[in-house]
């Protein structure tokens, strides 16, 4: 399943870089792209349990980055 | 409300007022004739001014169980200080800020330049219900629906003209000024703006199907996909911090051990080694080589050409040959008559017969020669399918046909065995001669040479189920270097994959209604003719809004150009932190050539990336 998120409020590429790197390694999530430019995540996750592993997507990235704003 | 507004002023202008400060700060303590411990107050003021933000972004790096790069800037400002130099102290935080601070000015400015696309959009559109126009959402609107658009407005969703007629300004869908006259009866694409008079138009598709929403979604979706050169940066910034840091700490603790354990020594290789840590960030690499793809697919966009990922930029940067479709590419896919040749009539009184002759067909053969002719003196019709078509003009029993029309109703004619399509006429039994009609090629495929060559391109090809004369015309007139005839679709699939083994990238251009298969082979499957067809929009890598074969140089020249800048930003930055990491062993560079090195790598990078936007306008 792919999920496609509006962020913004990420401070630096590099942050972006390293909150990818961090969602990337959630259990259950294919693959991440935190677009800085277009302040867009998506993610592809397994479906089975999807709910659950975009909310630890959302945790992650907010403890990356605690100034997100994601929608 | 005004304190929210407040605080939001004081948040945008706050880094200018904190760097204007520190650097206040700095100059006062500098240059103040005041004694040590006053001096010594102002930069640790200053210091504090500069370092509150790095520090609370470390302290959030921590929380996150990583290293942040403002923690080794910090350690390498309090480094400088602890070892006396404070005005290196503050300057690697101040000037550190500064970048920081143009960083964000660039990355909203290119953002502003692609959310220009998202201004396709119109936020309502005008519904006629009943007796009323309302506004409503174009999300709202339904197929079958009637809305107004007036002068001036953009067209919300895709439809079709029911009254009114006027001219549409497609130059946001295609990046082409010409504007377009638009009649009763037209299929309008969403996007485009009315620049004449009122139009009528019913709703063929939803908005979410409609031209813009599918544009705004595949630019978006774009710069998600990653360029090679931008995974190479993403992995090499994973281990690139952690490889310096490990640097900067046996430069600090190990030629100690051979030059004798001294302070004096301790101090001299610590103090160069703060300078490998105000070097960790490997910033200017992370944010200019996205930067430069991301702002190679606006630029793109801008002349309607839709990438559909960084990494087909790569590949169009490398394209060496193109193949292309004939008809419908290469061609109009219309066709015109090429030469008359009338038997016993005068050419003018056979143009006319026959113009009437066919003036009832819809054949787009037919409709060629019809041209203008009116249908109102034939009295009786019928087309003969795979033959022709017979029509009473005057009492008389005119046909238009092909060959076995002729021969059907024994009719002697002259045969024609040349290029084109023919089309024989007859009137009560007599022959009148017959016309040969040609697919016209494309004004625009007389470019094709010269841009392709120009863009870097090696090679054209041109692949067409047509006959082999037909090809070999349009080859040559086109000056297109190889052309294969006659082709079933397997064989022009063949032919590609034959042609990526010779290890060239290899791109395919098509209409995309026959040739899907095609485009999903080819290195780069690049659609043509914009939004017309979804099979080819999805399979496609690259769809070229405008019926213009040229625009694939174009497209092919702005990859080149970005894919350059990348690899001059990847090489530049590199070569400059090597650079100073030498120097500073060798004890030439300090730590304020290590931050000017680190914040110039970054500007210059970013300056370097919008570089082609910053030409666009110049030459507007």
């Amino acid at each position: 399943m792919e999920k496609k998120y509006k962020v913004t409020g990420i401070d630096c590429a590099n942050c972006a870089r390293k909150a990818e790197r961090a969602v990337s390694k959630v259990k259950g999530v294919k693959s991440a792209v935190l677009n800085f430019f277009m302040e867009t995540l998506t993610v592809e996750v397994d479906d089975e349990n999807s709910e659950a592993i975009l909310e630890e997507v959302k945790r992650v990235l907010l403890k990356n980055e605690p100034d997100a704003i994601i929608k | 409300m005004n304190k929210k507004k407040f605080k939001k002023q004081l948040q945008k202008y706050l880094p200018i007022i904190k760097i204007a400060l520190a650097l206040i700060l700095v100059l006062l303590g500098e240059f103040l004739p005041i004694g040590k411990w006053w001096k010594l107050g102002i930069f640790i003021a200053a210091l504090i001014v500069v370092g509150i933000e790095p520090l609370m972004e470390s302290i959030e790096g921590f929380k996150a169980r990583h290293v942040d790069e403002n923690f080794l800037m910090l350690i390498a400002a309090i480094g400088a200080f602890v070892l006396g130099e404070y005005l290196d102290g503050v300057l690697v935080l101040l000037l550190n800020a500064i970048g920081e601070y143009f960083e964000h000015y660039a990355v909203n400015k290119s953002r502003n330049f692609i959310s220009k696309l998202v201004e396709m959009r119109t936020p309502y559109a005008n519904l006629i219900r009943g007796n009323e126009v309302v506004t409503v959402e174009p999300e709202e609107l339904s197929v079958g629906d009637v809305i107004v658009v007036k002068v001036g407005e953009r067209v919300p969703v895709d439809g079709v003209v029911v009254d009114g007629t006027t001219t549409l300004d497609t130059s946001a869908l295609t990046g082409e000024s010409v504007p377009r006259a638009i009649k009763e009866g037209d299929e309008i694409i969403s996007g485009c703006v009315n620049s004449e008079s009122v139009i009528k138009v019913e709703v063929r598709k939803k908005y979410e199907e409609s031209t813009v929403a599918k544009i705004l979604d595949l630019v978006e979706s774009a710069t998600s996909r990653k360029a090679k050169a931008e995974n190479f940066i993403s992995k090499f910034a994973a281990v690139y911090t952690p490889v310096v840091v490990g640097l900067a700490i046996i430069v600090a603790f190990v030629p100690p051990i051979f030059f004798g354990y001294t302070a004096e020594s301790l101090k001299e290789w610590i103090y160069k080694a703060l300078s490998f840590l105000v070097i960790s960030c490997p910033c200017a690499l992370v944010i200019s080589v996205p930067l430069s793809f991301f702002r190679g697919i606006g630029l793109a966009s801008k002349a309607g050409i839709l990438i559909k990922g960084s990494n087909y930029m790569e590949k169009l940067a490398k394209l060496s040959t193109v193949a292309l479709d004939k008809t419908g590419t290469l061609t109009e896919g219309k066709f015109v008559i090429d030469f008359v040749r009338p038997s016993g009539i005068s050419e003018e009184e056979f143009l006319e017969i026959a113009g009437k002759i066919e003036s009832g067909s819809n054949h787009p053969i037919a409709k060629s020669i019809a041209g203008d002719a009116s249908s109102e003196e034939v009295s009786d019709y019928t087309e003969i399918s795979g033959r022709g078509v017979k029509a009473v003009i005057d009492g008389s029993v005119c046909l238009g046909g092909n060959a076995l029309l002729m021969e059907e109703n024994d009719i002697s004619f002259e045969k024609y065995d040349g290029v084109g399509s023919v089309v024989y006429f007859a009137k009560d039994g007599t022959y009148l001669g017959h016309i040969v009609v040609k697919d016209k090629i494309k004004d625009d495929s007389y470019d094709l040479k010269r841009s392709y060559t120009a863009s870097g391109i090696k090679k054209i090809v041109m692949l067409s189920g047509d006959s082999n004369a037909v090809c070999a015309e349009v080859a040559e007139k086109l000056s297109i270097d190889e052309y294969h005839g006659q082709l079933l679709p397997e064989d022009k699939l063949n032919y590609l994959v034959a042609e990526k083994g010779k290890n060239k990238v290899v791109a395919f251009v098509g209409d995309g209604i026959n040739d899907a298969p095609c485009l999903a082979e080819a290195d780069v499957g690049i659609a043509m003719g914009g939004m017309g067809s979804d099979i080819a929009v999805e399979t496609a890598d690259v769809v070229i809004m405008e019926d213009k074969p040229t625009k694939v140089a174009e497209a092919s020249k702005i990859s080149r150009r970005t894919v350059k800048i990348a690899t001059e930003n990847i090489v530049f930055a590199l070569s400059v932190k090597v650079a100073v990491m030498i120097l500073s062993v060798l004890g030439i560079g300090n730590i304020l050539l290590a931050i000017f090195a680190d914040v110039g790598v970054s500007v210059l990078a970013i300056l370097n990336a919008i570089r082609p936007m910053l030409k666009e306008r110049k030459i507007k």
